[in-house]
């Protein structure tokens, strides 16, 4: 089977798992590393972001409360996503995360749709990489600065209350009530706009360009910090690589670097999300590799290649299909 | 000269009614104030007692005989009758204390009461609230043996529907019943009142129960989510030569609900989306792969 077909079969089985799991009393935790969001009611594990920001299970507590079973109820989130991604790292956001589902999904339909995709030059996409790591900062100074009071406790959960994945996912149950202006207060107001025009403009965005939200996603950020340890890393073979530039090419988030090594084996970049395309249209046998603890679970191959993206054509030049 | 006279007629009738009727408006209130994490992930919400009246004469030197706070912990689906444990009453700054601490997530009742006795008349007076504290110890803490009751006496007292609210309110609507020596009250009078919004008056049905919805607060609106405000409901009820006043504390949150306005959010994202793609469509030359 070809290993994207299998690919969308886990990310079709784990999103009805993760949005109507709730239905059948599944309940996996609050500390999943993808988009599970928790404003859909029927969820069965809730995204990690939430916990992490949270004034119950995160950093929004008072610095005096860190020394006690408070501080250690954060750690124990935290070690909870810490196992999760240490196991799948990056395989979370291209194979189990719903709200990457969801921009998978848009993708296909534009596909089927015949148009193109919009391309950022490398100058404009490598200035948007900084963004995530913001974002992740403001996640952990935020929740502090309303936990010790120096700001107002409606900011709590602040990357929860504009993410777009909060209006967008809920659709799915049938619930349009964020997609609402709260005017009990300035703030409140100011918050949910934001969440609102955010989810109107990536909602667009996304139907244009592959996986724009993941250039932005905290989680995607917070995992990328713990790739070098995880157990499954992408190798590459760099002796054996003829340069044809073809996993740069099929990339649903532009990485260039994979193509670009002539030195490092390991080549998982930061915003890689182990869709494992670039193993597939790689065309030179073990060139590039995905392994789990040193042991090859997927590698490129001319046999592979040749099967799902060549199209033989009789007596004329073979075409690339994909 | 004369209006002098008057304004001093009329101190000395006020002062001489105080007097002769000393407590006739007052009652006993319980106030929360806010929840403290404890070290051991147990909470504490520490409750003020006050006498006198809610809105604009708090007593600050105050004194009823035989004043006792208990609390019951009230089981889920546990309908049997349940144990009571009084508690110390601190007082500090002026201020009676009591203190709840909880390990674990329970459901409390509070109970404070205590008597005056003036001119052969004794007056009762009883204040409950009830709350659920969600504490996060991994065990409970060795405590000091408290004094066990199987039920304490209070002959007039309010019940409140649904009393263990998670996260109580303004807009969502409770149902109030009074009751004295465990019959209901039709058609009595219970008054409302509120930090913010005005002093409300309202009576119960034949049945001995009236709904109530707590009205929105601009005010409360401007604080933060976790934010709060109490609404006293007091009832009386006087029998040959005893006075029984009862209140309950509400505690509300402000409405999570109903500042949401779906249709202002689903035209601003229709408003958005066209925009967006609108500039989508001027950058871009073509759409074809």
């Amino acid at each position: 089977m070809k290993i994207s077909r299998l690919r969308s079969y886990v990310q079709f089985f784990s999103f009805f798992i993760l949005i109507y799991g709730g239905y059948i009393g599944l309940k996996l935790g609050h500390f999943l590393p993808c988009f599970s969001c928790p404003y859909v009611s029927s969820c069965s594990g809730h995204c990690y972001l939430m916990a992490f920001q949270s004034p119950f299970l995160g950093l929004e507590l008072n610095i005096r409360h860190f020394m006690s079973i408070w501080g250690l109820r954060v750690l124990k989130m935290f070690f909870g996503f810490l196992v999760l991604t240490l196991i799948l790292s990056k395989a979370w956001c291209g194979w189990i995360c719903p709200f990457g589902t969801l921009q998978d999904w848009i993708i296909y339909l534009r596909k089927k749709l015949a148009i193109r995709e919009s391309q950022f030059s490398w100058k404009f996409r490598d200035s948007l990489k900084p963004i995530k790591y913001i974002l992740l900062i403001l996640l952990i100074v935020l929740p502090l600065l309303i936990g010790n009071g120096f700001l107002h406790k409606d900011f709590t959960l602040p990357f929860c209350q504009i993410c777009p994945a909060k209006p967008l996912m809920p659709l799915f149950e049938g619930n349009i009530s964020n997609i609402a202006v709260d005017i009990t207060n300035p703030i409140t107001m100011i918050m949910t706009m934001t969440s609102v025009v955010l989810a109107a403009s990536f909602f667009v965005g996304l139907f244009f360009k592959d996986r724009l939200f993941c250039i932005f996603c905290p989680t995607l950020a917070l995992i990328s910090l713990f790739q070098k340890i995880g157990l499954l890393q992408l190798k590459k073979n760099v002796n054996s690589c003829r340069g044809c530039g073809n996993c740069q090419r099929i990339c649903p988030v532009d990485i260039r670097q994979v193509h670009l090594e002539r030195e490092k084996e390991n080549v998982l970049n930061q915003d890689c999300m182990l869709c494992l395309q670039c193993i597939e249209s790689c065309p030179h046998d073990k060139t590039l590799a995905i392994k789990l603890l040193h042991k090859n679970l997927f590698s490129s191959s001319q046999k592979y290649f040749t099967k799902h993206y060549v199209k033989v054509n009789k007596g004329h030049e073979n075409t690339i299909i994909e | 000269m004369n209006f002098l006279n008057f304004i001093l007629f009329i101190l000395f009738l006020w002062t001489s009614v105080l007097y002769a009727f000393p407590h006739d408006n007052h009652y006993l209130w319980i106030e929360f104030e806010e929840g403290e994490k404890e070290r051991d992930g147990a909470i504490t919400l520490p409750l003020q007692i006050h006498f006198g009246r809610f809105t604009d004469q708090r007593q600050k030197h105050w004194r009823l005989d035989s004043l006792r706070a208990y609390y019951a912990l009230v089981e889920r689906n546990v309908e049997e009758e349940r144990n009571f444990y009084e508690l110390p009453i601190e007082r500090h700054n002026g201020i009676l204390r009591i203190k709840i601490s909880s390990w674990k997530s329970n459901r409390f009742m509070v109970f404070v009461r205590g008597v005056s006795i003036h001119n052969g008349i004794a007056n009762y007076y009883c204040a409950k609230t009830s709350f659920v504290l969600f504490g996060q110890a991994p065990f409970e803490k060795k405590k000091e043996e408290m004094t066990r009751y199987h039920s304490i006496d209070r002959k007039l007292e309010l019940h409140i529907t649904p009393e263990f609210n998670y996260w109580p309110q303004t807009g969502n609507p409770v149902i109030i019943s009074a009751a004295f020596n465990g019959k209901y009250l039709p058609e009595k009078i219970l008054q409302i009142y509120d930090e913010n919004t005005t002093f409300q008056k309202l009576k119960t049905s034949r049945a001995g129960n009236v709904t109530y919805i707590p009205p929105h607060d601009k005010k409360l609106n401007r604080k933060g989510i976790n934010s709060f405000k109490h609404n006293i409901i007091v009832v009386r009820e006087s029998k040959k030569n005893t006075r029984h006043v009862f209140s309950y504390t509400l505690l509300l949150h402000r409405s999570r609900f109903a500042q949401k306005h779906t249709i202002t959010g689903l035209v601003l994202f229709g408003v958005i989306f066209v925009l967006v793609f609108s500039v989508v469509l001027l950058k871009r030359k073509s759409f074809a792969l």
